[in-house]
């Protein structure tokens, strides 16, 4: 590790980790795009999980947030599940604190991060690099022991997303029929996919857009994607 | 890492000058606020005669066609020499913005950055307690080094139209396809833009084929970076 290393500094830690992925390092592995990771990877990669599973991203994208539900719907009861965002997710995507609830917390992130087990983890290029969305992954003790680092530090410095006590703004189901919504599909088939009546998809439907405060369903459809901005 | 004279270093070397300065509360840097709060006086810019508007970004929200629109009219006014840098992964999430009418270049950004005469601004550095803070650059010989930095990207990039991004739509479409987002009805665009509904209804046939998506609802969400 050259220098004294990034010492928990998670700016300094994206520095070096990124610096050691764009070139060619061998303590890092590259593994494709943030959507092959996450969509054909995840079961694996989740499934293997027992103990933890670290997530960090600075602005995710409402298709990163659906590809990534693999990795907790396949995780145990029990696994110390943790994610941070900057506050700016959560008004570029309304339903984002609901989702990861109650685990998510918002402060400064600077780059992609996933850390499984404290044994493996996941860093992705930097923003506007031409390389942006390719991940890769570290085994290496000595960089999996400063990524861990780096997440704490994040994790001390954010609070979270929904206050302890709290509800978030939408119900588990209104979060599994937006992301349903947001691939195009009928209220007949989300009614079929979360084997619930299409009566209760359409209420369902209509108080997302109510508590959007979208003009119909399209308009919903946009704000769950993007917040309107 | 060792410094060379090269491009690349030059622009690295920038963003780490200046991320100290901003910690440091030194000298050249103006604190603007938080980005809401920068926004207005970033929007001043737009309404004074200025000779170049260099901009680079990483990404841009769904709605930044309108926003440039706005912009760019007072700008092309002034003869302002206009210019936008974005990754291509930022206009495949907001593809819209391939309408943007800025001569815009694909290629890689390694931090925000807007370069108008006398100044610069930027964001404070990512990570930090001053993630979501921007700032003017007022020290003539940094906004110097930033100007060179933006040519480094901009010579770099390649235009629009030899990228590998979706190229613009006709522009009722577009106009259909804006109408669409915003959660407009058929009928609603049909009385909009004086068109029969018959019309909208063969416009967003369109528009989901250029989204490439499976349905209306699907085009909206693949407009907005949400598919």
């Amino acid at each position: 590790m050259p220098g004294a290393g990034p010492g928990g500094d998670p700016p300094a830690f994206f520095r070096w980790v990124q610096g050691l992925a764009v070139s060619g390092d061998p303590r890092l592995t590259e593994v494709g795009t943030v959507d092959e990771l996450l969509a054909a990877r995840a079961a694996q990669v989740g499934g293997g999980t027992r103990l933890s599973l670290w997530h960090m991203t600075h602005l995710p994208t409402w298709p990163e947030v659906r590809a990534a539900r693999g990795l907790t719907a396949s995780s145990r009861r029990g696994v110390d599940l943790r994610y941070v965002t900057s506050e700016r997710s959560l008004v570029h995507l309304p339903m984002l604190s609901s989702h990861h609830h109650p685990y998510l917390r918002v402060g400064p992130v600077v780059g992609p991060m996933l850390l499984l087990d404290h044994a493996v983890v996941f860093v992705g290029a930097p923003f506007g690099h031409p390389r942006t969305g390719t991940v890769w992954s570290s085994t290496n003790g000595p960089v999996v022991a400063e990524a861990v680092r780096c997440f704490e530090t994040a994790w001390s410095a954010a609070h979270p997303a929904v206050p302890p006590g709290e509800n978030p703004p939408f119900t588990r189901r209104m979060v599994d029929i937006a992301f349903l919504l947001t691939e195009g599909a009928s209220d007949r088939e989300i009614a079929r996919r979360l084997h619930v009546s299409e009566r209760t998809v359409s209420a369902d439907v209509a108080e997302i857009v109510r508590r959007l405060g979208a003009r119909g369903r399209a308009h919903a459809i946009a704000l769950v994607g993007s917040g309107g901005q | 890492m060792a410094r060379g004279e090269n491009a690349s270093d030059a622009v690295l070397a920038f963003a780490d000058d200046v991320r100290e300065l901003m910690l440091a509360e030194g000298p050249g840097l103006r604190l603007l606020g938080t980005r809401a709060e920068a926004g207005a006086v970033i929007d001043g810019f737009s309404t004074r005669p200025q000779r170049r508007a260099w901009n680079m970004q990483w990404t841009m929200g769904s709605r930044a066609f309108d926003e440039h629109a706005e912009a760019n009219a007072a700008s092309r006014a002034f003869g302002t020499d206009l210019r936008l840098v974005v990754p291509l992964t930022s206009l495949r999430r907001a593809p819209l913005n391939v309408h943007i009418e800025t001569p815009m270049r694909i290629g890689a950004v390694p931090y925000p950055l807007l370069v108008v005469d006398e100044g610069a601004f930027l964001s404070g550095p990512l990570g930090t307690r001053l993630a979501d803070t921007f700032w003017a650059v007022e020290d003539p010989e940094l906004v110097e080094r930033a100007a060179r930095v933006y040519v480094t990207v901009w010579d770099a990039a390649v235009p629009l139209a030899e990228s590998e991004a979706p190229q613009p739509l006709p522009p009722r479409t577009l106009q259909v396809a804006l109408r669409l987002v915003d959660g407009y009805t058929d009928k609603e665009i049909a009385a909009a833009l004086g068109v029969s509904e018959r019309t909208v209804s063969g416009e967003v046939k369109r528009v989901v084929e250029w989204a490439g998506a499976r349905s209306r609802g699907h085009a909206v969400a693949l407009l907005v970076g949400a598919g």
